[in-house]
């Protein structure tokens, strides 16, 4: 085997043997990473692009796309290494309670990366309004209200998206928050946590419900995330218990 | 322990592994019904409130019904979304036959969930679209409708429904290659996945096939779908 392989396989095979709570640790690396993308993504973004959907009529958004367009650029490029940490999260999640259940942690999975999918589908509608603004030749057969209307339709589109998507990763975390309940490597009151958040989310798919508690649920999504997120990022996971889950000695 | 004590472990955890087996077949089976029931009656609702003639008029009764068109757009998500669960049911069925088939048959139907979700998105908004038109708006009806129409979402209808025939042709391949489900049933199940298949990518070259072509594509599998979730469900998987 040339060096450079067998330096490879040694670090494939370093990852693979790192102990549950150094992995649990990573993953609440990633966790945060998460965090700080996706906040820094909400605060730099000029339009309002979060699960209460934009502010405002359409020529003041799209005056906003207009005259902050580096800031808008990079807030869709954040939201977009936000979800790439998500769907690294959710392979960190699966191989964390493969022990608890193989199935459950699956569709866990599945239903994350699906989220993700759909919220990443989501970014590229943040894209087109930049095409409908830069004064491209076809655009010219519209009137401004009708770009600027233009506009707001594919920001309602994002809007749209994240909706779905937010209903998915309630799912997710409703699977999750059972598995963290069953665990016994990490407090079940996180789990229950989770999974109230989770059903949180699904109600957005009645949406006079969710516009109506979309501050709580907010506020209970992060709470519940940030606790967890803490709590692997610092004290990781009963190692002890966790081996045991998995059959190892 | 003893080779009577082996043999006895090994006959439990085997009867156990087939246990698990026959409660995720029946799963399968029961989201089969739920994901076919979702997506038929979320398109219903939704169609018979669009319903033909100008698109003032459709856009008129999506107004004065916009709960309801809310509702059917929710379950077309709820069947989206039980498709997840479906497969996971079906994989855990299968993976003892070929877990590398059934891997890839999941995956074709999680991405079916996720052109499905992308448009159930679209369709909420184009929700909007036609609310707009009840108000006053940049864009004169015709404009709208036309929005309505081209809108590139309209052919993820298409999209998923390839991506589910072909995660649907590989399910019902590896079932074939099992006694789990009658031979006829799941022989059904190929025939039937392949030829809506073909229909799609046939309205994906040519759009507007004719309604009986339509049809004759969808019955089938409709049949086979129904068919093999109640088997799934009542009867079971035999091992």
């Amino acid at each position: 085997m040339v060096p450079a392989a067998a330096a490879l396989k040694m670090r494939v095979t370093g990852m693979a043997n790192l102990s549950a709570p150094v992995r649990a640790r990573i993953t609440g690396v990633v966790y945060l990473l998460f965090f700080v993308t996706a906040i820094a993504g909400a605060i730099v973004m000029p339009v309002a692009g979060g699960p209460g959907g934009p502010s405002g009529d359409a020529a003041s958004i799209a005056n906003s796309i207009v005259s902050h367009q580096s800031a808008y650029e990079a807030g869709v490029a954040l939201g977009l290494f936000s979800t790439a940490f998500y769907v690294a999260l959710s392979g960190l999640f699966y191989w964390l309670f493969r022990p608890v259940s193989r199935t459950l942690s699956l569709l866990a999975a599945l239903f994350s990366v699906v989220g993700c999918a759909v919220g990443a589908s989501g970014n590229l509608f943040l894209l087109a309004p930049l095409e409908i603004l830069r004064g491209s030749s076809y655009a010219r057969v519209f009137t401004a209200d009708q770009l600027q209307s233009l506009v707001l339709l594919f920001i309602n589109l994002n809007t749209q998206a994240n909706h779905v998507a937010l209903v998915f990763f309630g799912s997710f975390q409703l699977v999750l928050g059972y598995l963290i309940f069953r665990s016994t490597f990490l407090p079940r009151a996180i789990g229950v946590l989770i999974a109230i958040a989770g059903v949180g989310w699904l109600t957005f798919m009645v949406p006079p419900i969710s516009s109506a508690l979309l501050v709580y649920l907010e506020i209970l999504g992060i709470v519940a995330e940030g606790l967890l997120m803490l709590w692997l990022l610092v004290l990781g996971v009963n190692g002890r218990r966790w081996a045991q889950l998995a059959g190892q000695p | 322990m003893g080779a009577a004590g082996r043999s006895a472990v090994t006959a439990t955890s085997e009867l156990s592994a087939h246990d698990t087996q026959r409660a995720y077949a029946r799963a399968a089976g029961l989201f089969y019904l739920l994901v076919l029931a979702f997506d038929i009656a979320g398109l219903v609702i939704a169609s018979s409130i669009e319903g033909g003639g100008s698109f003032a008029a459709s856009a008129s009764r999506v107004g004065a019904s916009e709960v309801v068109y809310r509702l059917g757009l929710c379950l077309s998500l709820l069947g989206s979304m039980s498709t997840i669960p479906l497969a996971i049911g079906l994989y855990v069925t299968l993976k003892p036959v070929d877990g590398n088939l059934a891997l890839t048959a999941l995956l074709f139907r999680s991405a079916e969930a996720v052109i499905g979700a992308v448009g159930i998105a679209g369709a909420f908004a184009i929700l909007q679209i036609y609310l707009a038109a009840n108000h006053a708006a940049a864009f004169d009806p015709n404009q709208l409708h036309a929005l309505t129409v081209l809108h590139p979402l309209a052919v993820s209808t298409d999209i998923a429904a390839i991506f589910f025939c072909t995660g649907s042709t590989i399910f019902f391949y590896v079932f074939f290659k099992t006694q789990y489900i009658p031979r006829m049933l799941s022989g059904l199940g190929v025939f039937a996945s392949a030829l809506y298949l073909a229909m799609w990518f046939a309205d994906l070259v040519a759009p507007g096939l004719p309604g009986v072509v339509q049809v004759i594509g969808s019955i089938p599998i409709l049949i086979a779908e129904v068919v093999t979730g109640l088997w799934l469900l009542i009867k079971g998987i035999r091992l």
